[in-house]
C-alpha cells in the first residue's frame, strides 16, 4: 500500500499540482482518530423506511483499536454497518486509490472532496466519495456505493466532539431494487398493504443515529470484547 | 278420604301430527293416594306423565297440580315433585353420588353429603356411592333413579313404571318402599304401570287407560273387589247342564255358553251355590274359575283386543 | 343459575371428550415449538434479508413472542374443530343419554338451563384458548425468551417489547368470539337433534365449506364472504398491524357477536318449545 501510495502521490503532484494531496488530508483525520484507544457510547436509532416499521431503538457501542467493536443492547436494534464505528479507517481498508476531485463549500465550511476507488474487483464496496473538513480534520459528508447494498449518503455531526467522535449521523439509503419477502406464513387474506403488486421494489430510506455520554480511553480490556461476539 | 286434589287433568289431548297419543283425558288424583294409573304399553302413559312434568306440552287440556296451572306455575310446582320417567338415565361419566348432587343442586334441596348419603341408604347404594353409573346395572340405577326423585323431599312423586326390569324381589323392595312413602310419609305418588297386579297391590285409587283416553276409574277395591265375578264352569254333559240352568233361577245368571264352559256373572257366596246345586244334580263339576271382570278386561286390552 | 352453571361445568369437565381438544393443543404446540426451535431462524432471516448487507442486527427476533405469534396464526383455523366437539355434544348428549327427563323436570326454567349451558360452554372456550395461550405463549417465552415481536404486512413490521403483550391479550380477547361464534353454531345444531355425531360433523361442515367458498377465487365468492362469519374470525390478527385498523376489527367484532346472540335466541326458541321425547 505504501508504495502504491508514493506511486499516486508522485503521479497526482504531476498532473494535479495545485491540487491538495488526498492521501494526506486522509491521513491527517486518521491521526487524529488514533488518539482514540477506545470508547464507549450509547446510541438512539431512529429507522425511517418505507418497507420495515421499527420502533427507536437503544444500544451501547464499545470500541477499542484498531477494529474491537462489540455492541449491546437490551432489545433489538438496526444499525447500519457503518454507524458501529465511524472512523476513517472504515473507508480505507485495503488497497484504494485516492483521488482529489474539488474543493466545496457547504455550511461555510470548506470541503475537499475525495474519492475512494477500492483496487480490487471482490469488494463490497465500489466506490466512497468523502467530504473532507480539513480544518477541523473530520469527515463531513460521505457517499457510498455498494455492491449489494446500493448507495448510501452519510451525513455526520459532531457537535465540537474534541475526539473527532460523531454525536449523530444520518443515512440516506436506496438499497436498489429489491425482492420484497413472501409471508412465509402464507396463510390469511391479503391485507391492502399485501395487496400491492409484489415484486421488485425501491428499498430506501433513513436511519438518524444519535450518539451520547462517550467515554473516551478508560482502557477497556480486550477480553471484554471476546465475551460474546455479537453477530453481523 | 282427604279430597285435596294434588293432580287435576282436564281434557288432556296430545297429537303428534297424525297420531293422537292422548285424547281428552280427565284425572284426579287426591292428597294421599297411591294413584296407579294403568295401561298396556302404548296406552299414553308415558306422554301424559311427560306432559305431568312439563317435557312435553299438550295440544289441549288444562293440568293443575296442587291446585296451580302447570303452565303459569311450572317451577314452584316441579320444586315439590320428584319423578322417575321412563328408564333412569344418569350421567354416565358420574359418580351416583355426583349424580344426586348435580340433580338435587338444582331441585334446591338439601345436598349435604349426609343427605345424599341418607338416600343412597335408603335404596341401598350407599357402598356404591362413589362408582360411576355407568358401572351399574339395570336394577341399581332403577333403584338410584328412585333416590334423585325423593332426594328434594318432595311431596309428590311421580314413578313411570319403576320396576321394570327388576327381579322379583327388586319389585317387592319397590313396592314396600312405596308404600313406605305413602303411609309413614305421607307422600302422594302417581304410579304408572302396565301390570295391574302391582296396581292392586298398592294402590288405593286407580284409572285404566288405553289408546290415550279413559276406560275405568275408581278406587281400587271398588274395582278389584266388586261383588260380582266373571266365573267359568266346566261339567260333564254340558248340553244337559245348560238346559237344567235355563230352567233354574240361575239363567240370570248365565252370560254365555261355549262348548266347553258356561259363563256366569256371580258373588262369592253364589259361586258355592251355584257349584252345590250342580252337583246335587248330579254333574261331575270339573272346574270351577273365577275371573275378575276388570282382571279380564285388562287382559283384553294388554292382548291387544277391545272391550 | 350460578348453580346451573357450577353443574354443567361438572358436566362438561367431567366428560373425557372436553379434554380432546387440550389433548390436542398439548401435543401440537409442543411438535410445533421443536420444529420452529430448529428452523424458525429461517424465518425471520427471509423477512430481514434484504436488510442484511448494511445492517447490524442486535438482540433475539426469534423469541418467545414470534413463536407464540405464530403458533397461534398456524393453530388458529384448527381450534373450531375441537370447539364444536364440545359445542355439539352439550345439548344433544342429554337427548342421546335421556338425561334430559332428569334435568327438565328440575324446578329450573329451560330458558336458564339453555343459557347455563351456553355460558359454561364459552367458559370451556375460554379455557381452552387460555390452555394455548399458556402453551404457545407463555411456554415458549420461558423456552426462547421475549424481545421484540417481527411481523409482515407488506412491510416488514417490528414491535417494541413493551408494545406486544396488549397485542395477544387483544388477539386472545378476539379468538375468544370468533370461537364462541363457532360454539353458538355447534350448540344450535345440537339443540335441533338427540345425537352428538350429526352437529358435530355438520358444524364442521359449514365451517369449512365457509372457508372454502370465501378462498375460492371467484368474484362471486368474494363478492359475499364479507357475509361469512368465518371471514371475520381472522381479524384477531389486525392487531398485529401498525397501525391497528379499530374499524374493521370493531366491525367484525360485532358481527360476529350478533352472529353469537342470534344463534343463541335461535337455539333458547328452539329448545324452549321442543317436546323431550328422548
Amino acid at each position: 500500500m505504501k508504495k502504491f501510495s508514493i506511486l499516486f502521490f508522485i503521479v497526482s503532484t504531476l498532473i494535479f499540482a495545485q491540487q491538495k494531496d488526498p492521501n494526506k488530508l486522509l491521513n491527517r483525520i486518521e491521526e487524529k482518530f488514533n488518539k482514540v484507544k477506545d470508547y464507549e457510547v450509547d446510541v438512539l436509532v431512529k429507522l425511517d423506511f418505507e418497507m420495515i416499521k421499527i420502533p427507536e431503538s437503544k444500544a451501547k457501542i464499545y470500541f477499542k483499536q484498531p477494529d474491537k467493536i462489540k455492541i449491546d443492547s437490551k432489545g433489538f436494534a438496526m444499525l447500519p454497518k457503518q454507524s458501529t464505528n465511524f472512523s476513517p479507517t472504515q473507508f480505507l481498508k485495503g488497497d484504494f486509490t485516492a483521488l482529489y476531485v474539488r474543493s466545496e463549500t457547504v455550511d461555510n465550511r470548506k470541503l475537499d472532496v475525495i474519492k475512494i476507488i477500492p483496487n480490487s474487483d471482490s469488494t463490497e464496496v465500489i466506490l466512497s466519495t468523502l467530504w473532507i473538513d480539513d480544518a477541523e480534520q473530520l469527515i463531513r459528508k460521505v457517499e457510498t456505493t455498494g455492491r449489494r447494498s446500493g448507495t448510501i449518503h452519510i451525513f455526520v455531526d459532531y457537535n465540537g466532539n474534541k475526539f473527532g467522535l460523531p454525536s449523530q449521523i444520518k443515512f440516506e439509503f436506496n438499497l436498489g431494487s429489491i425482492q420484497i419477502p413472501e409471508d412465509p406464513r402464507q396463510q390469511k387474506e391479503k391485507t391492502e398493504d399485501e395487496k400491492r403488486p409484489r415484486g421488485r421494489q425501491q428499498l430506501s430510506g433513513s436511519v438518524i443515529i444519535y450518539y451520547s455520554n462517550y467515554k473516551v480511553n478508560q482502557g477497556i480490556a480486550d477480553s471484554f470484547f471476546d465475551e460474546k461476539k455479537e453477530k453481523n | 278420604m282427604n279430597l285435596e286434589k294434588i293432580i287435576e287433568v282436564k281434557g288432556l289431548t296430545k297429537n303428534f301430527r297424525k297420531l293422537i297419543a292422548v285424547n281428552n283425558l280427565d284425572l284426579n288424583v287426591y292428597s294421599g293416594d297411591v294413584f296407579g294409573f294403568l295401561g298396556p304399553n302404548g296406552a299414553g302413559k308415558s306422554t301424559t306423565i311427560r306432559m305431568l312434568l312439563s317435557l312435553i306440552k299438550p295440544t289441549a287440556g288444562s293440568i293443575k297440580i296442587f291446585g296451580m296451572s302447570l303452565k303459569e306455575n311450572r317451577e314452584k310446582i316441579l320444586r315439590k315433585v320428584g319423578a322417575i320417567v321412563e328408564k333412569p338415565d344418569f350421567y354416565m361419566y358420574l359418580t351416583a353420588y355426583k349424580n344426586l348432587e348435580i340433580l338435587g343442586k338444582i331441585s334446591g334441596g338439601d345436598t349435604s353429603y349426609k343427605k345424599i348419603m341418607e338416600m343412597l341408604e335408603l335404596v341401598g347404594l350407599s357402598k356404591r356411592a362413589k362408582s360411576k353409573v355407568k358401572t351399574y346395572s339395570h336394577g341399581m340405577k332403577q333403584r338410584l333413579g328412585i333416590a334423585q326423585a325423593l332426594l328434594h323431599d318432595p311431596e309428590l312423586i311421580i314413578l313411570d313404571e319403576p320396576t321394570t326390569g327388576l327381579d322379583p324381589q327388586g319389585m317387592k323392595e319397590i313396592r314396600d318402599l312405596i308404600l313406605y312413602l305413602s303411609k309413614t310419609k305421607n307422600k302422594t305418588i302417581f304410579l304408572s304401570s302396565h301390570i295391574l297386579r302391582e296396581v292392586e297391590l298398592i294402590a288405593s285409587r286407580m284409572i285404566i287407560i288405553n289408546k290415550g283416553s279413559t276406560q275405568v276409574e275408581g278406587t281400587v277395591e271398588e274395582l278389584l273387589n266388586s261383588d260380582l265375578m266373571s266365573v267359568s264352569v266346566e261339567v260333564d254333559r254340558m248340553d244337559e247342564a245348560v238346559k237344567i240352568i235355563h230352567e233354574s233361577q240361575w239363567h240370570e245368571k248365565l252370560k254365555n255358553v261355549n262348548k266347553k264352559e258356561m259363563q256366569f256373572e256371580l258373588s262369592k257366596e253364589e259361586i258355592s251355590a251355584l257349584n252345590k246345586f250342580l252337583v246335587e244334580k248330579d254333574f261331575a263339576v270339573s272346574a270351577v274359575v273365577p275371573v275378575r271382570s276388570l282382571e279380564d278386561y285388562f287382559l283384553k286390552i294388554t292382548e291387544g283386543g277391545d272391550k | 343459575m350460578s348453580t346451573l352453571i357450577w353443574v354443567e361445568l361438572q358436566k362438561i369437565y367431567k366428560k373425557w371428550r372436553t379434554y380432546i381438544g387440550f389433548l390436542a393443543i398439548g401435543v401440537l404446540v409442543p411438535i410445533v415449538q421443536i420444529a420452529l426451535y430448529f428452523t424458525g431462524e429461517g424465518y425471520v432471516k427471509a423477512l430481514t434479508r434484504n436488510f442484511q448487507d448494511s445492517f447490524i442486527f442486535v438482540g433475539n427476533l426469534f423469541n418467545g413472542y414470534l413463536i407464540g405469534y405464530l403458533l397461534l396464526s398456524s393453530l388458529f383455523i384448527h381450534i373450531p374443530f375441537l370447539i364444536v366437539l364440545v359445542g355439539g355434544d352439550i345439548l344433544a348428549s342429554e337427548a342421546t343419554a335421556g338425561t334430559y327427563r332428569m334435568l327438565l323436570t328440575r324446578p329450573v326454567s329451560r330458558l336458564k338451563v339453555v343459557t347455563a349451558k351456553y355460558i359454561s360452554g364459552i367458559i370451556y372456550v375460554a379455557t381452552l384458548l387460555a390452555f394455548l395461550a399458556l402453551l404457545s405463549l407463555g411456554i415458549s417465552c420461558l423456552v426462547f425468551g421475549t424481545g421484540e415481536l417481527i411481523s409482515f404486512r407488506g412491510k416488514i413490521i417490528i414491535f417494541a417489547a413493551d408494545d406486544i403483550l396488549w397485542r395477544f391479550a387483544a388477539a386472545y380477547g378476539f379468538a375468544l368470539l370468533s370461537m364462541s361464534t363457532v360454539f353458538a353454531l355447534a350448540f344450535l345444531f345440537s339443540s335441533m337433534v338427540e345425537n352428538a355425531i350429526g352437529p358435530i360433523v355438520a358444524s364442521m361442515a359449514v365451517i369449512i365449506i365457509l372457508f372454502i367458498l370465501s378462498a375460492l377465487p371467484i368474484d362471486f365468492f368474494k363478492d359475499i364472504s364479507p357475509y361469512f362469519f368465518t371471514s371475520h374470525m381472522i381479524q384477531w390478527d389486525g392487531f398485529f398491524h401498525d397501525p391497528v385498523d379499530y374499524k374493521d376489527i370493531i366491525e367484525s367484532a360485532l358481527i360476529m357477536f350478533a352472529h353469537i346472540v342470534g344463534l343463541y335466541l335461535i337455539t333458547t326458541y328452539i329448545f324452549i318449545k321442543k317436546d323431550i321425547l328422548s
